[in-house]
């Protein structure tokens, strides 16, 4: 009896270890000198902090307020000189004005040679073709990146990630009185947009490794006629403006090395 | 005669370490397998099996106006079990009287639909779960605020330990309205009985006359309402239209040069009862669709080349027409009640 009783405990143990997530293996462990990676970001209307429900004047003399600005980033990468990649974790991450820095884990410490990552989701993910890739309605987790947002960052009916959603109201005259709404919703594969950013860095095991994003939503608005450019859901008539709409977020971002700038 | 309906009591529970997907059931919730002789296996992945508690959940979840902003209408308000879970109305009317572009389809034997939509813009039934709730033509609400409603309540959350052994989360919320809406199989009309129970009297000599009909070269129904699910599943230009608001399968795909006006083709079962009829409902009755076949169709540029006309005597097509109405079979809705 007590031969069984030890059996049981010891089977037990042995299920719980082989359901173990591996946080106690000591490979995936991070080691005492690696070196964390941080991405922050720094968000600006122009010269101006950036923040939503806040009105900002553009240069044609429109006033202009964002009621919604979010985007997905994923798969962020380290390259060392020699082409290795780090993989930083975790692999999506979505960025609403509030966010202020993203922790991507670590790297060895050595040469951090280029940062790598995607504006959107990848093809292998996104669903939109009806591949296996995740859906929403696959997580458990509410609070993971790629499950049901509270905005909406998933078109059901196209099966695919909203890459950029950027939504807001326009004061044509500026007399005080909003005239519009403008409404981004930018995705499928074609959209995203893979970034590559030379750092040229050597990191210490003392180090921490930040790496800057900045987007400058004035820029994102410049030359777009927001009399006649304010709607793309991305798909249709709207296709072609949706296209310039995330070549135009593309232009308005940029990645830096350093970090800590932060913002509202 | 035969069974086709079992209910067959397995035993439960994928063991196993992964993150998600992983449901568990057990012998007071044992599983329910649909198996019908004469169609298709229903395919499910692991963890989603049907159990009579998650099947009464996801029927209750349907029911109830707790999924619209407003809490004034439910999924049921636009798939009504006595219209075969359509509405009746010529496109779907969501909260405040807003009016949605396309017609709302019957939800029987969804189960074995490779995509979902009509121009087969989602891959699953889980998924498709948030297109409606989030939709603002329909319950306009976040699928998260959905969820925290249904959270709140402390008898969902009884109801969702007892079905998941979890919480309501964004994967057990959607599983638990597509159980319910694989539970809703359309196998047992008379056209069943006849054609694969062998039952010579389950149709009567007209309808006879009519099937033969649908199933002759002149007509080519089969062609695309391929037996016995009554669709292939295939996106058909039907020639309804020369000039397309609703792009259809170009929605989804963009290539307006091959795509457009391209729809699903749509399941013939219960159709005596989903009348109006096509994507946006612009036809009222059976007459009007086998004389819109007939006719030969728009010509649209993509118009399918099966769709080239017939001719047809008023005769034939009171046959036909006693032909489709012998698809109505909506029994299995009454299962499962809580």
């Amino acid at each position: 009896m007590k031969i069984q009783n030890i059996s049981l405990v010891i089977a037990a143990l042995f299920f719980f270890a082989a359901c173990d997530d591996g946080d106690d293996d000591p490979v995936s462990q991070p080691l005492a000198q690696d070196v964390p990676v941080f991405l922050h970001y720094d968000f600006k209307f122009g010269e101006d902090d950036f923040q939503l429900n806040t009105n900002y004047t553009t240069d044609g003399g429109a006033v202009v307020r964002y009621t919604l600005a979010s985007f997905y980033l994923s798969k962020p990468v380290i390259m060392d000189d020699a082409g290795g990649m780090t993989m930083l974790s975790p692999d999506y991450h979505i960025i609403r004005p509030d966010v202020m820095m993203s922790n991507l884990g670590t790297m060895e410490p050595g040469h951090a040679h280029m940062f790598n990552v995607s504006i959107g989701i990848d093809e292998a993910t996104n669903t939109e073709e009806g591949a296996n890739g995740m859906q929403p309605t696959d997580f458990t987790d509410a609070s993971h990146p790629l499950a049901p947002q509270a905005e909406g960052m998933y078109w059901s009916w196209a099966s695919g990630y909203i890459f950029v959603k950027i939504e807001g109201e326009v004061d044509y005259e500026g007399d005080g009185t909003f005239d519009n709404t403008f409404k981004y919703h930018l995705g499928t594969n074609e959209f995203r947009k893979d970034r590559s950013t030379m750092l040229h860095s050597d990191v210490a095991a003392s180090d921490t490794l930040g790496i800057t994003m900045a987007v400058d939503y004035e820029m994102f608005l410049d030359g777009v006629d927001l009399e006649t450019e304010f709607l793309s859901m991305s798909m249709g008539d709207g296709r072609a403006l949706g296209i310039k709409m995330m070549n135009q977020f593309d232009a308005a971002t940029s990645f830096s090395l350093g970090g800590g700038h932060g913002h509202n | 005669m035969k069974h086709y309906f079992l209910l067959g009591f397995l035993c439960f529970l994928v063991a196993s370490c992964q993150n998600e997907k992983v449901i568990s059931g057990g012998n007071e919730d044992p599983m329910v397998q649909i198996r019908i002789d004469h169609f298709p296996d229903m395919e499910l992945e692991e963890g989603k099996e049907l159990t009579p508690k998650r099947i009464a959940l996801g029927r209750k979840l349907f029911f109830d106006p707790i999924l619209s902003r407003d809490q004034t209408i439910s999924c049921a308000t636009c798939h009504l079990p006595h219209l075969a879970f359509s509405d009746g109305q010529t496109v779907a009317i969501g909260i405040e009287g807003r009016r949605h572009f396309r017609n709302s389809p019957s939800l029987f034997n969804v189960a074995w639909q490779p995509y979902l939509f009509m121009d087969g813009g989602n891959p699953s039934l889980e998924s498709q779960v948030i297109g409606p709730i989030e939709e603002h033509r329909e319950m306009d609400i976040p699928f998260t605020e959905a969820m925290a409603r249904v959270a709140a309540k402390q008898e969902y959350q009884n109801l969702f330990q007892a079905a998941f052994k979890d919480d309501v989360n964004p994967y057990t919320l959607s599983l638990a309205l597509a159980t319910y809406e694989r539970s809703l199989v359309s196998y047992n009309s008379p056209f069943d009985r006849f054609e694969y129970a062998r039952d010579s009297t389950a149709l009567n000599t007209q309808q006879q006359r009519g099937l033969e009909l649908f199933k002759s070269a002149r007509l080519n129904c089969n062609a695309c309402h391929q037996l016995p699910l009554t669709t292939d599943f295939s996106f058909k230009n039907n020639g309804l239209k020369l000039n397309y608001e609703d792009e259809g399968r170009a929605r989804v795909t963009n290539n307006m040069a091959e795509d457009e006006g391209r729809f699903k083709v749509a399941t013939l079962r219960n159709i005596d009862l989903t009348a109006p009829y096509m994507h946006d409902g612009s036809l009222n009755s059976l007459e009007e669709v086998i004389d819109h076949y007939a006719s030969g169709g728009s010509g649209h540029r993509l118009q399918s080349p099966l769709v080239k006309g017939f001719s047809i005597s008023p005769n034939e097509k009171v046959d036909l027409i006693a032909f489709l109405k012998a698809l109505t079979d909506t029994s299995s809705y009454k299962d499962y009640q809580l």
